[in-house]
Formats: structure tokens, C-alpha cells, sequence
């Protein structure tokens, strides 16, 4: 059975285009473009893994992390942070409140972004 | 590529009042600092007052006349040091605001460049997926895209390091890891230009050199940086010399070449930030004039020392080292 991955963007053409890579590689994709449908759809879908964006309208990503490692049924979930931000404080705080990695989206091909995913279920 | 893990040294310390510490952290020497320069103007206008009034009791004998010069020479020293106090407290404003606007604009450029990274990485798996295979035109035409943006990725990354170092706020991680096998694949990566310019990489590197301990993406950078200048200047064809050896304890890494070299006079500015030698023919040359300043920040923040020694004309060795790390 394809695993489940969840992507947690406000930016539609990177929800496409990882979507699409993401799909071919065997995985089946779900999106949310806004926090707060994020983490009603986590809570809904209980993916394998969370891919979450940290400016994001509604809820920011912190706080949707925060609510996802709070929740009993979610808490175990991986979550990548793909962000664009990266001062020290939000790599701290995204792996405080539980992220298990921190990755930014400029730097990392969608391929990468595979390869991390496939590291971190196992495959 | 960055990638970051726990165990980075805490950003959020507790905030206290002390005007002292938010003059170091904007990188004000003491001179320069507002709440000192203040200070100092009250002690100075309070001597300044003793002895007008000492001076004026003495040759003056009307004691109204006396206070009047007193005032008179205080209130110079208040509008006088007033002035140079706000003078040094907008230049450190608007350094401030420096930093945060390339920060700001940094950031927001960073988002159309990762959708333009992402869909053309889709956009290619697309074609391919239809007609699989790319033509050697299509395939030339995606090749020029994503060199194009990754050379503006590098470019922001750059503008966001030199904010980070001038912002004092540039973390490091300590991994280990081999410094050669970092320095043969950025190489690598520089193969097809080099070949293509009749430039040949020579490596002196001895198999079983100990790790260093620093961080592994930045490193990598410098080394990207030095490679590139060391293939930016030189001319036509030529070799480029890259060694790695051990000297007590220490490695040190370093790259020869044959080209351009840089004027005597215009050494000691090399390190600066956006400087560029003038015979750098900067019509033909490319680059941001940051590559040596981030290098020497990185290499000093993770305790090496980095140096050169140029010729005009003849070329140039640039050095870094590193601790060893067993």
C-alpha cells in the first residue's frame, strides 16, 4: 500500500510540482494551502509523513506543528519543515517543538526532498 | 545544501537592560555607542562647567555674569554633543535597517526561486515520463535554466551569509568529515567548464588524511568559492594545483593557478567585502566580490587561519586551514 504524505503549502505551483514527483515516486499525496486545514486534514488523513511549510495563512507553521506533537493520535508523525526561512531561532524552534528535519526549499531539489522522505520512513 | 539538526547553540538569550550590550550587538565600538557618548557628555559638561566657573570667578568680578558664561558654555557642550550622540545613533539605525532589508528581500526573492526550481525539476520528469528521452537541444535549454537559477540561489545565499556575519549571527555545526572528499566533489562540479576551457585540476592529496571538525555546507562554499576564482582568472589554459597536507595537526588545503594574479597594491584589500582586483577585467570576469570575505569569516569561525600569496601576471595560491579532528 503507497505510503501517505501530507504537504502543508501555501504556494500552489510547489504543491503541483511536488505533488506530481512525489506521485511517480509511489507515494500518495494529499495538500493543504492553509494551516488550519493542515492540521484538520493530519488529524483526518493520519499520513505517514508531514511535509510543513512555516509561513503559512490561518495558522503559521509553528503552531500547527506545536498542535500536531500535542495530539495524541499525530504526535508520532515525522514532520520535514520546508521553509525558506532560515535564521538559527526558526531551526531551533521548528526541532524543539519536535521536527525532524529542517530543510530549505531553495536548496533541496524535489529529488532530495524524495531521498530525505525515503530515509526517514525506512524505505 | 543546508541542513540542520539539534544540538545548535540557543539564538533567544534573555533580554535585559543594558544599553552597553545592544551597542555590541550592533557591532558599535564603545566610542561609538549613544548611552556611553551620553555619559560622557554629562561628565564633560559638569568639568567643563567647574571650570568655566573657577576661570570666570577668577577674572570676572560680577558673579551674574560668571553664571551667565557658565550656562552659556553648558548649553554649547549639550547642543554640541546632542548632535554628535544622534548623528551615531542614525548611522546605527540605518545599519540596522541595512540588515533587515537584505534579510527581508533575500527571503522573499528565496520563493520564486524555489517554484522555479521545483517545477522545472516537475516540468522536466514531465517531458521525460511523455517522450522519454530529452532532445540534446531541450536537454541544453534545461541545463541553461537551472544553471541560471542556481546561480541566483547562490547569489542570495551569499547576500544572506555576509548579512548573517555582519549581524554576528552566523552559527556554525561542528560535523566531521573528510575535507578531501569535499574538495574532490566540488571539483567535480567544476569539470565541464574547466574542460571546456582547457584547464586541467591537478590533486596532491595524500590518501589517509585525518577528518576536520567544522561545518560541512559552508566549507564547502569556500572551497566552491577558491576553485572558482582560481578557474574565474585564469586566462586561457592552464593548470590548477589543489593540495591537502598535514602539518602539525592542522590540514591545510590550497589551490594554485597560473592566471591573472593580483596586483601588490591591491592585496591587503582582498579579503574586503565587494572588493575586486582592478585587473580582474571585470567586463569578462563575473562575481560578487563576497566569495573571499565569507571565506576568510567561515574559516576564522571555525578556527583556521587563511592567507594567500599572488604575483602579478604569474598567478596566485590561496590557503585555508582547518584543526584536525583524528
Amino acid at each position: 500500500m503507497a505510503k501517505k504524505i501530507l504537504f502543508i503549502e501555501d504556494e500552489s505551483a510547489l504543491q503541483k510540482a511536488a505533488t506530481q514527483v512525489l506521485s511517480e515516486t509511489g507515494y500518495e499525496v494529499s495538500s493543504a494551502l492553509d494551516g488550519e486545514t493542515g492540521l484538520r486534514v493530519a488529524k483526518e488523513l493520519l499520513p505517514d509523513l508531514i511535509l510543513l511549510d512555516l509561513i503559512l495563512p490561518k495558522k503559521n507553521g509553528f503552531e500547527v506543528l506545536k498542535e500536531l506533537k500535542e495530539n495524541e493520535q499525530t504526535k508520532k508523525i515525522p514532520v520535514i519543515i520546508l521553509s525558506n526561512l532560515e535564521s538559527g531561532g526558526d531551526v531551533q524552534k521548528s526541532l524543539e517543538l519536535g521536527a525532524t528535519t529542517y530543510l530549505v526549499k531553495t536548496n533541496y531539489s524535489l529529488q532530495d526532498v524524495v531521498e530525505k522522505i525515503k530515509g526517514i520512513l525506512g524505505e | 545544501m543546508l541542513q540542520y539538526q539539534l544540538g545548535m547553540p540557543p539564538n533567544n538569550h534573555k533580554k535585559s537592560f543594558n544599553p552597553f550590550a545592544e551597542c555590541h550587538e550592533a557591532r558599535l565600538t564603545i566610542w561609538q555607542c549613544p548611552p556611553f557618548l551620553f555619559l560622557v557628555l554629562g561628565v564633560v559638561t559638569i568639568i567643563s562647567m567647574i571650570a568655566t566657573y573657577l576661570l570666570s570667578s577668577s577674572y570676572v568680578e560680577e558673579p551674574q555674569v560668571a553664571a551667565l558664561i557658565v550656562t552659556g558654555v553648558a548649553v554649547l557642550f549639550i547642543i554640541v554633543g546632542n548632535l554628535v550622540i544622534s548623528g551615531f545613533h542614525r548611522v546605527a539605525e540605518a545599519n540596522h535597517m541595512k540588515e533587515e532589508f537584505i534579510s527581508l528581500v533575500s527571503h522573499q526573492l528565496r520563493s520564486p526561486l524555489s517554484i522555479f526550481k521545483w517545477t522545472l525539476e516537475a516540468l522536466r520528469t514531465d517531458i521525460q515520463k511523455e517522450t522519454n528521452l530529452l532532445s540534446s537541444g531541450a536537454e541544453n535549454y534545461f541545463h541553461t535554466l537551472r544553471d541560471t537559477n542556481e546561480n541566483m540561489i547562490k547569489m542570495v545565499n551569499t547576500l544572506l551569509e555576509v548579512n548573517r556575519i555582519d549581524a554576528q549571527s552566523l552559527l556554525l555545526k561542528k560535523e566531521k568529515f573528510s575535507l578531501a572528499e569535499i574538495s574532490e566533489k566540488t571539483v567535480e562540479t567544476f569539470r565541464r567548464y574547466a574542460d571546456s576551457s582547457n584547464i586541467k585540476f591537478i590533486s596532491d592529496i595524500p590518501p589517509s588524511l585525518p577528518y576536520v571538525l567544522g561545518d560541512r555546507d559552508r566549507l564547502s562554499v569556500v572551497i566552491e568559492n577558491l576553485i572558482d576564482n582560481a578557474v574565474r582568472y585564469t586566462k586561457t589554459s592552464g593548470n590548477i594545483i589543489i593540495k591537502i597536507s598535514l602539518e602539525n595537526n592542522w590540514l591545510k588545503w590550497s589551490i594554485e593557478d597560473r592566471g591573472v594574479g593580483i596586483p601588490s597594491g591591491q592585496q591587503k584589500y582582498i579579503f574586503n567585502k565587494f572588493f575586486r582586483a582592478g585587473n580582474s577585467w571585470s567586463g569578462q570576469a563575473k562575481g560578487s566580490g563576497l566569495g573571499l570575505y565569507l571565506a576568510r569569516a567561515v574559516i576564522e569561525a571555525s578556527g583556521g587561519k587563511i592567507g594567500f600569496q599572488s604575483e602579478e601576471n604569474k598567478g596566485s595560491v590561496f590557503w585555508f586551514t582547518l584543526p584536525a579532528s583524528g
